[in-house]
Formats: structure tokens, sequence, C-alpha cells
């Protein structure tokens, strides 16, 4: 029930714009409790590597004075991933294009991780 | 012995590595040998990481409290007790070592150092053959035992201080080993 509300929450973030290619909602170990990914990514993969950046962004945020971490975003040739604390336990994380218009999508995505939080 | 009933990776350790009820009867029964060449043995060994630029840099000031320090580790080797306590002193070094920045390489060299000076202790006071290749097993046994102990604590202690937990790096390693597979 639980996962099927999350889901609901991604696929509207999905659904809000074009450039959102998946997102996934995952627990701070890593395992993928909600996704709405494409056919060639690999879930457990998602998971585990959102986690960590998670973690070290988390990290760096405290070692270098910065107060607690509100988002970590990686870009790469392909576009963006966004990582968001959905509360204290989980991680939302968006996958974008690399045309995207950042300014909604980091809206979007602060409502969702927002909205999946209190699911929680 | 030791409670492991909990700790999976140390039970195939321990079953791996053959470290068992009857090694622990023959350390005690070769310590009082053993343990009067201890001194002599940790400072060889020191000697040795002197001659070392990079590894004399972390001992620069604190020579003789480090001597200190190992020889009362190498001698609690053999007080026979193999239990609660001896891995959470183990653990312990694992933790420091972290904690004052001293890498796995220190303790794969020194572990390698003491397989073979006390390998070479035994075969010079212990002349039975039969009892020389028993307690050289079983010493050998023990000190690998000692630094899974301290390698796993040292491994965990850094990720746990970079936030990534146990089930996170579990998780790691198999998204890698899928990857390498496919």
């Amino acid at each position: 029930m639980r996962e099927e509300m999350i889901k609901s929450v991604l696929s509207d973030l999905n659904s809000g714009s074009a450039d959102i290619e998946a997102s996934a909602v995952i627990s701070l170990d890593g395992l993928t409790m909600a996704s709405m990914l494409q056919a060639n990514m690999d879930e457990d993969r998602v998971g585990a590597m959102a986690a960590a950046m998670l973690s070290l962004g988390d990290r760096t945020a405290i070692e270098l004075a910065r107060g607690a971490l509100d988002q970590v975003m990686i870009k790469g040739s392909n576009g963006y991933v966004l990582l968001i604390h959905a509360g204290s336990e989980a991680v939302l994380s968006v996958i974008v294009r690399d045309k995207a218009k950042l300014g909604l999508i980091f809206l979007d995505a602060t409502r969702a991780a927002n909205a999946i939080a209190n699911l929680l | 012995m030791m409670t492991t009933a909990n700790d999976v990776n140390l039970n195939t350790f321990l079953h791996v590595c053959g470290f068992r009820l009857e090694d622990r009867e023959t350390i005690l029964r070769i310590a009082p040998i053993i343990l009067p060449h201890l001194g002599r043995v940790t400072d060889r060994f020191y000697d040795l990481l002197l001659q070392d630029e990079r590894i004399a840099e972390y001992l620069e000031g604190r020579i003789d409290l480090l001597k200190k320090t190992h020889l009362g580790w190498l001698e609690s080797l053999f007080s026979g007790d193999y239990g609660a306590d001896f891995i959470q002193r183990q653990e312990k070094i694992g933790e420091v070592h972290v904690n004052v920045r001293v890498p796995p390489l220190f303790v794969a060299a020194s572990m390698s150092f003491l397989r073979a000076e006390l390998s070479s202790v035994i075969s010079q006071y212990i002349l039975d053959r039969e009892e020389a290749g028993q307690s050289t097993r079983a010493l050998l046994g023990l000190l690998d035992l000692c630094q899974y102990l301290i390698d796993r604590k040292y491994n965990e202690t850094l990720m746990n201080n970079l936030g990534i937990s146990q089930t996170l790096l579990v998780r790691l390693q198999t998204t890698g080993k899928k990857r390498a597979a496919s």
C-alpha cells in the first residue's frame, strides 16, 4: 500500500517534466523502496550508488561546515542525477536529461521528497 | 573459546583458518618457552620499521610507548583468552588505526614479520618436530585471526566514518560483481 502511494508520487514527478527519465526512493542502506525506472536501468545499482553518494554528501557537508545536507547533484555528459533527502531514512533519486531546465525540476523534486517523507 | 554465534563471517573464517580449542591448549603449553623471546622480537620488529622512511614518520617520538603496547599485545596472545574480550581487543586496534591513520599495509607487514619471526623462535626452541609443527600451525592461525579481526574493524570504522553502513557496502560490492559478470 505504502509502496503504491510512493510510486504514485514518483509517477506524478516523472510525468511533470519530459526531462525526468526516472526516479526512485531508496533507503539509506541502498535498498530501493519504490521506483519508476526505465527498463534498462538496474534497480540495485541505482539504489547502491544513490545511497553511497548521499552518505558521502552528508559527510562532506558536515566536514566542510555546510550544515545539514539538502541535495547532491551529479552532472555527466548525458545528464544529471539529483539526490534529495526524503525524511531522515530515505533518499529521492531523480535521473534527468542533459538539456533539462533544472530550476523547475529541483522544485518538483523537493516537493516530491517532502511528500514521500510524509508517507514514510 | 569464542562466542561467535551471531558472527557468520567470523564463523566462516574460523572454519577455514582452523584455529580450534586444541590450538589454545598448544599455545598455553608453549607460552613459557616463547614469552621470554617476545621482547627481542619486538625490538627487532621496531628496528626494521625504523629503517623504512615512510613508517619511521609514524613512529617518531613514540617508539618506547609503541614498543610497550606491541609487546603487551603480543604477550596477551599467549594468555589463552580467545573469547569476547580477545575479539574486542583486536577490534579496538583496527578502530584506533583508523583514528591515528595507520593504514592496513602496516598490519599486513607486521603480521608477515611476526609469522616468520615466531616460526623461527619455535623451530629454535621447540625441538620435538611434531610439537613444533603443531605450535607453528596454532600460532600462525592465531595471527591470521588477529589480522582478520583488526582489518575487518578497520574497514568497518572507515566506512562508518564515511556514513556507509555494512549493508550498503555489501550492496555496492554486489553491484560491482553483477557488472563484472554481465
